[in-house]
Parts: C-alpha cells; structure tokens; sequence
C-alpha cells in the first residue's frame, strides 16, 4: 500500500514549506522570514510551522476531552502526537485520492474517491456518518450560508490540463453497514458511543426546539 | 439570532462564534491539504467540511484506542507511548507509524543534546 506520493515520503510537506500562504487563514504572528525550512528544534520557528501545518490543539484537546472521562488525564506530548497525527490523516486522504485520480487520468477528486480512499484504507465506518453529516449540513446551512468561502458548492466544471478540485457532488450514497465502533447512529444520524456521551451529546438526544438560544447566564 | 439547530446542538457549545458549527477550522484543513500535495490547487466546496467530521471521527477512534490502553496500565493519564501503541495495534492506522516513531526518535535526540 502506498503511503503518500513521490515527493519523499509522505512527510515531505512538512520539509519544504512553500514561502506562498494562502489568505483567509490565520496569519502567524511571526514574521514570514521566520518561516523558512529547517528541521530545527527552535521552539519559534516549530511554532510558525505548527501554526500552518496543525490542526489548532485546542480544538484537538476538546474533540478527545468528549471521550474521555472528566477524570482522564492527558499528557502535553498526547496532545501534540494526536494533532500531528490529524494533520497526517488529512494528507493521507488526500494525497491517495489525488494519487488515485491520477492514475484514472481524472483530474477532479470526487466524492467517491473520497469515499474510496475512506474505504479501502479501512476507514469504512467512517462513511456513513459522514454522508449523513454532509446530507444534514447542506439541510442546515444550504440555505442560509450557502458557500463557507463564498464558492459554489459543487464544482464539476474542471479545465484540461488543469488543478485537481476536491469536491464533493451531490451522490447518494449506499448505507453500507458499519461495524458500529462510533456506535450505531442515534436518531439524529450522528455518531457517538453512548457509554461516552457529553453534556453536547445529552443535548443532541433531546434536541428541543423550543430550547431558547439565550442560554446564558444571566448575572 | 439563529436557534441553536442540529449542528449546534451537536457540537460543544460556546465555540459556533469561531469556527462556525465546525469543531475544526476550515481554513487551516484547507491549508494542509494544500500543502500535502502539490496536485490539489483548489478545494472547493464542501471538502473541508467532510474532512472536519472525518478528523473529528479520527480524533476519537484514536483517543479511544489510546485510553484504552492506558486503562490496561491502570493509569489516568493518557501520555505519548499509548497513542503510539493505539496506533501500532490498529492496522488502518499504518500511516502514522512512521509519524509515532518519528517522535519518538526526535524525542531520545532532544534528550540525548539536552545532557
């Protein structure tokens, strides 16, 4: 099996940091000089580069806090193996379905190589709750947001010799059975083990309307 | 100002304002898959969006795995060495072995210099 392309190693992103940054991203707070490519332990430099390569770690913190029991613990090299090892799931998927569509001389990544990639790596039970996720947010904020980065939604119009898009056509998809490791999914579709359920996952199951927005403490 | 809808219900409350009813910011996933393949030159639509939900699935399965052994150890503190060994025992986690190793070597090095 493949692990990432031919451009050394599927950790090769991380050594060659193109000086280019794209917009509409937290600008780092350094200065773009710093930003050059060293494997250094120099802690200001890591952290102009974990700025653009990792997921922030306090969001990581708080998606494995929902698991965890409140009397877990967790180390700070924890935190940080988990967060460098999402930024790698994110290149890995991406980088096998872009390998994939290259391979099938296809030059948009689609849904379904998506789907394939989540499948044949083994990440089946993933699909599910995805489609399901995907299906009620274009419900939710179809209509209201429209576009996140003001682009449409679907993009199949795809120019010879040109990128590879990364987008997801609306497809039904099949409801493959899943081995249930997120736990089946409850009424509203969404996947989480009930024996771990939050305070979030509680408001999940009773999801009521009538629940005022203004929940706040009022001082 | 919206009633809380599914998303907002579903996800932790208190960071909508931040990065929207997404427990991970868009952008950054945009920037790493980017980054991860000099192929991809657009992302468009709701790529970023799937993939916040796939890595929060991933966040998970792999903390999951990762208490669990730490449970074994009849420990509370979820460290390095049980992620690495959640990662080690899951076969579709085979793409990060590299990575925990990686770690860990980078690690014995730091300490090695440091004394």
């Amino acid at each position: 099996m493949e692990l990432g392309g031919g451009n050394g190693g599927f950790h090769g992103y991380r050594r060659a940091m193109p000086q280019s940054s794209s917009g509409g991203t937290k600008a780092p707070e350094m200065p773009p000089q710093m930003n050059h490519t060293t494997n250094t332990s120099d802690d200001t430099e890591c952290t102009v580069r974990e700025q653009d390569r990792f997921m922030p770690i306090a969001n990581v913190i708080r998606i494995m806090r929902k698991i965890l029991p409140q009397h877990a613990k967790i180390s700070d090299d924890a935190k940080e193996t988990i967060q460098e090892c999402v930024s790698e799931f994110i290149g890995f998927i991406t980088s096998e379905a872009n390998d994939r569509c290259q391979r099938e001389q296809r030059k948009t990544i689609t849904a379904e190589v998506q789907e394939t990639r989540y499948s044949f790596e083994g990440f089946d039970d993933y699909m599910e709750p995805l489609t399901l996720y995907l299906h009620r947010y274009r419900e939710y904020d179809g209509g209201e947001r429209g576009s996140l980065t003001g682009e449409p939604l679907v993009k199949r119009a795809v120019d010879p010799g040109a990128y590879g898009y990364v987008t997801f056509p609306p497809v039904p998809f099949s409801m493959a059975p899943h081995h249930g490791f997120f736990g089946a999914p409850p009424m509203n579709g969404f996947l989480k083990d009930p024996s771990n359920a939050g305070p979030s996952q509680a408001a999940v199951a009773g999801i009521d309307p009538s629940t005022p927005t203004h929940s706040k403490k009022q001082v | 100002m919206k009633r809380p809808g599914t998303y907002s219900g579903i996800l932790s409350g208190g960071i909508s304002g931040r990065t929207g009813p997404h427990l991970l910011p868009l952008a950054r996933i945009k920037k790493i898959m980017k980054k991860s393949n000099d192929d991809v030159k657009m992302i468009t639509g709701e790529a970023p969006i799937v993939f916040s939900k796939a890595c929060e699935l991933f966040i998970e399965e792999i903390t999951k795995r990762a208490w669990n052994i730490t449970l074994q150890g009849k420990r509370r503190t979820l460290c390095k060495e049980d992620v690495a060994s959640a990662v080690i025992t899951t076969d579709i986690f085979d793409f990060l072995v590299n990575l925990v190793s990686d770690s860990a070597k980078s690690e014995e090095s730091q300490l090695t210099t440091k004394a």
